[in-house]
């Protein structure tokens, strides 16, 4: 009673704020009803002991008593209307003549109901006979018949939730136990409030309770929805009567001095009863009198009993106060049995654990021990009572000695099992100290009930606490699962797209044996293996690996360690190739078996990439460092980044002494405008490149010019890194250029001046041979002219002799100027300026035997001049030389009868010569080398004539067609001369 | 009508003046040799010393022109009397002693009518002469000279 009370106050101050709230935010029209005068309060009038109509047929109840200390504490009079509980409440639902109501709270009624504070929480019970074996719990009530109370919430519920039982609905839940004692029906259920008032009205108390107590329920004033004022008034009436005592008061005379004045009422039947005996048999059997103080003591011991079981039954044992609770309890079981001690043990797996003890030192306690063992174990297994009348005795069994180690002040034992059920959850013990004190029968009928009272509350209790926990529990528990589910399900969706799409090599492998569970697109793609292939098989089998000790290195990590990062392995793929993969291992669970998951990486190419990077790194490093250039880095800002040795050497720093300068501090400050504009092109991008050449300061002070190629260098993104420049050292180079230049210069002047010279001496030479030409030949005329003179106008004075000498004159200045006339030929063919053509060497021949024949028509020459003999020479000059030798040829075959001159080609060695040979006096060999030289002749002035120059002036002409000139011949028996002409590969 | 026809001469070699009057008196083809003995007597017979003198002297039917000549040389002497109007149609024959390539190709230039070098065989200068005197005076046409047409007038 007191949990409930307390339940109720805990709760007064939140309902109070919720009716404020409601107050403060309910709609005007509900806060602006009016409350009734009088207010009728209708309820059951077979309700007791909360409503009834008394022997005198007034309303008469707790809720009676309740309603009216409301209506006099809030000043509102009150009427009351007492009935059928289906009428009343249908007119209190439809009709306006009936303004309050008790209900027990539901769901549904509260749709159509306000309910007050509630006052009252209760449980219904399970009723059945005595010697019901079928009935045990409200499962086994399924197709059997059972009474309820007609309209309750009882019946809806057990509508609801157990439609398999068969309902019979009576006005009352007093009738209900009638009509289950009268064997009208299987079972009844009824609530707790009733019971006691309604066993103790049926004709045989043949009912016993079974099972669990059934929904607990609040049982509260109600209104009708909207009644707000009413309802405000009813609650604020409760909690008054709360706070000064009144409502605890009248519980208290309806709850417990109601019961005492019930038992009293039996009293005074029985002492009306007895006192009549008395009057009938005072005087016959005085004795009877102690018969009659004995039973009243029985009655008083039953008495005490039943308020025993009666306040067993009604605590209510929460987590809370439960120890205080149960001391409380088990104190009253103590002094209600007269023992001296009570202990309750309940089951917790194989034990028997101490659940709260009165009367006995803690320290002579077992905390628990097995249930298989001593009594406890007895009455576990025989699911009985028992009762001992001496425990040492039982003691002295050498086998039971043991069980009751800390029992030893104690001599006499009773104890039962606690049921819940049919499940024995615990035992409970009493114990006296008095020697041969013995239990009787009923003694442990009572315990038993009290057990089956005390396994009730604790189970209640128990489940009570547990229920709402695991409820609270349960629905955290489904809502966390539905979460994790759901991501669970996301995110294997977004495990299973990634497993299958990633490019990299992803294989599931048993971690016992290396057998391929899964693999995806990536291990096919990089291994070449599918699925076929591999499932089912272990990688050593398919000898994937090209070491098998790495799998042993992998598998030994993973037990350590449960993951194996970045394990770089060479593995070997279906056709044989060996790849480089970089693969992160970790174990995983799949079905309770251990397996390893892997992802690999195909690093082959990254890793010949690395190599041949670092390769070429290292050629180009050496390349640079080796370089017979130099070579440098330079920042954007012209601060040296690296140089190389050739670098250093030309500029004659050291390699840090150059780090820590910049270009520009080393370049000859006359150039230092001039590199910046080339720098500043490049920053630009206007140019690639650029080459130029500038004047360096070297560390000892000399100038050095350098030809100077930079380069600038981006990243991808366009930023510019800086700039790559080739320096070679041009000074020496640039001093020998110079030279040459001047060499050059000296050498075209010197060229001039001969040039000069030598057009002079031309000058002069021509000049000169005009004069001679002019000059020379007058003075031969004259004496040729003035000899023929003297010839015509003196010949007779002169005698033969006279006539001779003078003719001897006359030829030789004739001959001088032959003479005179080839040398100048010879001089022209030198001096003249040379023009080279196509020449028709045949057809020149052909004009020269015309003009020949025709000096000499008489003469018969066999003339073979072969056709079309075509070469690149100077028209006139090639003429001349010809012109010469075929002369020579006519004159020298002057003396043969059959003359014959060829002129013909042959070709020898890929190479064209000319001839002209001829049949006539011919020459010896032995003076050949004679043949071309001026003035040189091989036959007498009478025999040929001749001046000696034309052969030299062939000779002249040929070579200056880059030809030569030979001849061949036998004297008598003609010459050959031959000539080349190579003026061809002049033009 | 008989015409009267004159050489001019131009001949700075007395030697060479007399051959040649002899070669072609040999032949009887002139009737009148004019003989200058350099170019500027040359231009002074035929263009007068001043533009008065001009008409004193008769003009010769043709002009015998030596090339190598002491002030005033043949091809300057040939150039200028082919500027003059009543000159320029005279023909001239350069005779000289040198045949050089230069030379025959100037004075055909200027205009001469022939270029014939002299033979140091005196014969064959005889022959030379005489050819120059029958083609010239004897088969050659002349266009009829300024006085003619004057006497005409």
């Amino acid at each position: 009673m007191k949990s409930v009370n307390d339940w109720i106050n805990a709760n007064v101050i939140t309902l109070l704020f919720v009716v404020f709230l409601l107050i403060l935010f309910s709609k005007p029209q509900y806060s602006q009803t009016e409350v009734p005068n009088p207010v009728v309060f209708g309820s059951d009038s077979n309700f007791p002991p909360y409503e009834f109509l008394d022997e005198n047929g007034k309303p008469a109840g707790f809720n009676i008593d309740l309603m009216k200390a409301i209506a006099d504490e809030m000043e509102f009079k009150v009427e009351f209307k007492l009935g059928s509980w289906a009428d009343i409440k249908n007119e209190f639902e439809n009709k306006e003549t009936i303004h309050v109501s008790d209900m027990f709270y539901s769901a549904e009624r509260d749709m159509k109901f306000d309910y007050a504070i509630p006052h009252e929480v209760t449980y219904d019970k399970i009723f059945i006979h005595k010697g019901n074996r079928e009935i045990f719990s409200i499962s086994d009530l399924a197709n059997k018949n059972v009474a309820v109370y007609a309209s309750s919430t009882l019946e809806e519920y057990l509508i609801t939730n157990y439609p398999k039982i068969n309902l019979i609905s009576v006005p009352s839940e007093q009738d209900a136990l009638i009509l289950l004692s009268e064997g009208n029906c299987d079972a009844a259920i009824v609530s707790d409030i009733i019971q006691n008032e309604g066993i103790s009205k049926l004709k045989n108390n043949n009912l016993i309770v079974i099972g669990r107590p059934l929904f607990p329920r609040e049982f509260s004033f109600v209104v009708k929805k909207g009644n707000n004022r009413l309802l405000k008034l009813i609650n604020v009436g409760m909690v008054r009567l709360k706070e000064n005592g009144k409502f605890n008061e009248l519980h208290k005379n309806w709850f417990t001095t109601q019961k005492e004045s019930w038992i009293s009422n039996n009293l005074v039947l029985i002492i009306s009863i007895l006192v009549g005996i008395v009057i009938l048999f005072v005087i016959i059997n005085i004795s009877l009198r102690a018969l009659v103080r004995r039973k009243t003591k029985e009655l008083e011991f039953a008495n005490s009993r039943l308020k025993l079981i009666s306040n067993v039954k009604a605590a209510r044992i929460d987590k809370y106060s439960a120890q205080e609770q149960i001391a409380e309890l088990l104190n009253y079981i103590k002094d209600t049995f007269k023992v001296n001690a009570c202990i309750v043990r309940i089951i917790e797996g194989k034990e028997l654990k101490l659940w709260g003890s009165v009367g006995i030192k803690k320290k002579n306690l077992i905390e628990s021990f097995a249930i298989n063992e001593g009594v406890g174990g007895k009455i576990i297994s025989t699911k009985k009572a028992i009762r001992i009348k001496n425990i040492i005795k039982e003691k002295s069994h050498a086998d039971s000695a043991k069980f009751y180690p800390n029992l030893y002040e104690f001599v006499s034992y009773a104890g039962a099992p606690l049921f819940i059920e049919d499940k024995i959850i615990g035992i409970i013990g009493i114990y006296s100290e008095k020697i041969e004190y013995e239990f009787s029968e009923i003694d442990l009928e009572h315990l038993q009930i009290v057990a089956n009272q005390i396994a009730i509350s604790i189970e209640n209790s128990t489940l009570f606490e547990q229920n709402t926990k695991q409820k609270e529990l349960l629905i955290e528990h489904i809502a966390s699962r539905q979460k994790a589910e759901e991501t669970l399900k996301a995110s294997e969706e977004k495990f299973k797209l990634a497993f299958h799409t990633s490019p990299d090599s992803i294989n599931i492998n048993r971690l016992e044996d290396g057998i391929f569970v899964e693999i995806n697109d990536g291990f096919t793609s990089i291994t070449g293996y599918n699925r076929e292939d591999v499932i089912g098989k272990s990688s050593l089998e398919i000898n994937i690996w090209e070491n098998a000790e790495d799998r042993a290195k992998l598998v030994a990590g993973l037990k350590t360690h449960g993951i194996y990062p970045n394990l770089e392995v060479k593995f070997r793929m279906k056709d044989g190739r060996i790849i480089t993969g970089l693969m992160s291992s970790s174990i995983i669970s799949l079905n309770n078996v251990l397996h390893i998951l892997s992802i690999t990486r195909n690093i082959t190419e990254i890793k010949k990439a690395q190599n041949e990077l670092r390769i070429s790194e290292i050629r180009f490093r050496t390349a640079f460092e080796n370089s017979a250039v130099g070579m440098c880095l330079t920042g954007t800002d012209g601060q040296f980044l690296q140089v190389n040795a050739k670098m250093c050497q030309i500029l004659g720093y050291y390699a840090p002494e150059l780090l820590s300068l910049t270009f520009q501090q080393i370049t000859h400050p006359d150039d230092i405008s001039v590199s910046s504009d080339f720098i500043i092109g490049l920053l630009k991008n206007q140019n690639e490149s650029i080459n130029f050449e500038k004047r360096y300061l070297k560390k000892n002070g000399d100038i050095i010019l350098a030809e100077v190629s930079s380069s600038l260098l981006s990243d991808k993104n366009n930023n510019q890194l800086y700039f790559i420049t080739h320096l070679i050292d041009i000074t020496e180079r640039k001093r020998v250029e110079e030279e040459i230049r001047n060499l050059n210069e000296e050498l075209e002047l010197r060229v001039i001046e001969r040039t000069a010279q030598l057009e002079a001496t031309n000058k002069e030479l021509e000049s000169f041979s005009y004069s001679i030409s002019h000059d020379l030949r007058a003075p031969l005329r004259s004496i040729d002219g003035f000899s023929q003179a003297i010839l015509e106008d003196y010949y007779d004075l002169l005698d033969t002799q006279g006539k001779n000498f003078l003719n001897r004159i006359r030829s030789s200045a004739q001959m001088m100027a032959r003479l005179i006339d080839d040398m100048l030929k010879l001089s022209r063919v030198t001096r003249s300026s040379i023009n080279f053509a196509k020449v028709n060497l045949s057809e020149i021949a052909e004009s020269i035997k015309n003009e020949l024949q025709v000096q000499d028509i008489d003469r018969k020459i066999q003339f073979i001049i072969a056709p079309n003999m075509i070469d690149i020479a100077d028209p006139n000059l090639i003429r001349a030389a010809i012109y010469n030798i075929l002369e020579n040829a006519w004159k020298f075959t002057s003396k043969k009868n059959e003359s014959k001159i060829e002129f013909g080609k042959i070709d020898s060695n890929g190479k064209s010569s000319y001839f002209i040979s001829d049949n006539g006096a011919g020459f010896n060999m032995k003076y050949s080398n004679k043949l071309f030289s001026p003035f040189q002749r091989l036959h007498q002035q009478n025999e040929f004539a001749g001046t000696g120059i034309g052969l030299a002036t062939v000779q002249r002409i040929i070579h200056r067609h880059y030809g030569k000139v030979w001849a061949e011949g036998n004297v008598d028996s003609g010459a050959t001369f031959y000539f080349t002409l190579n003026s061809q590969s002049e033009v | 009508m008989t015409m009267k026809k004159t050489i001019l001469l131009v001949e700075d070699n007395s030697d060479d003046e007399l051959l040649t009057i002899r070669a072609l008196k040999k032949n009887h083809l002139v009737n009148d040799i004019i003989v200058v003995r350099d170019g500027a007597e040359a231009l002074d017979y035929l263009l007068g010393k001043n533009t008065d003198d001009k008409l004193k002297n008769p003009l010769p039917t043709l002009i015998i022109l030596d090339l190598k000549l002491p002030k005033i040389d043949g091809l300057e002497v040939l150039k200028r009397i082919r500027n003059e109007e009543h000159t320029k149609l005279i023909p001239v024959v350069v005779l000289t002693s040198s045949k050089e390539q230069q030379d025959v190709i100037a004075s055909y230039g200027f205009g001469a009518n022939s270029f014939i070098r002299k033979p140091v065989d005196f014969n064959k200068f005889v022959e030379v002469a005489s050819s120059i005197g029958v083609y010239w005076l004897a088969m050659n046409e002349f266009p009829k000279n300024n006085e003619e047409n004057n006497e005409f007038k």
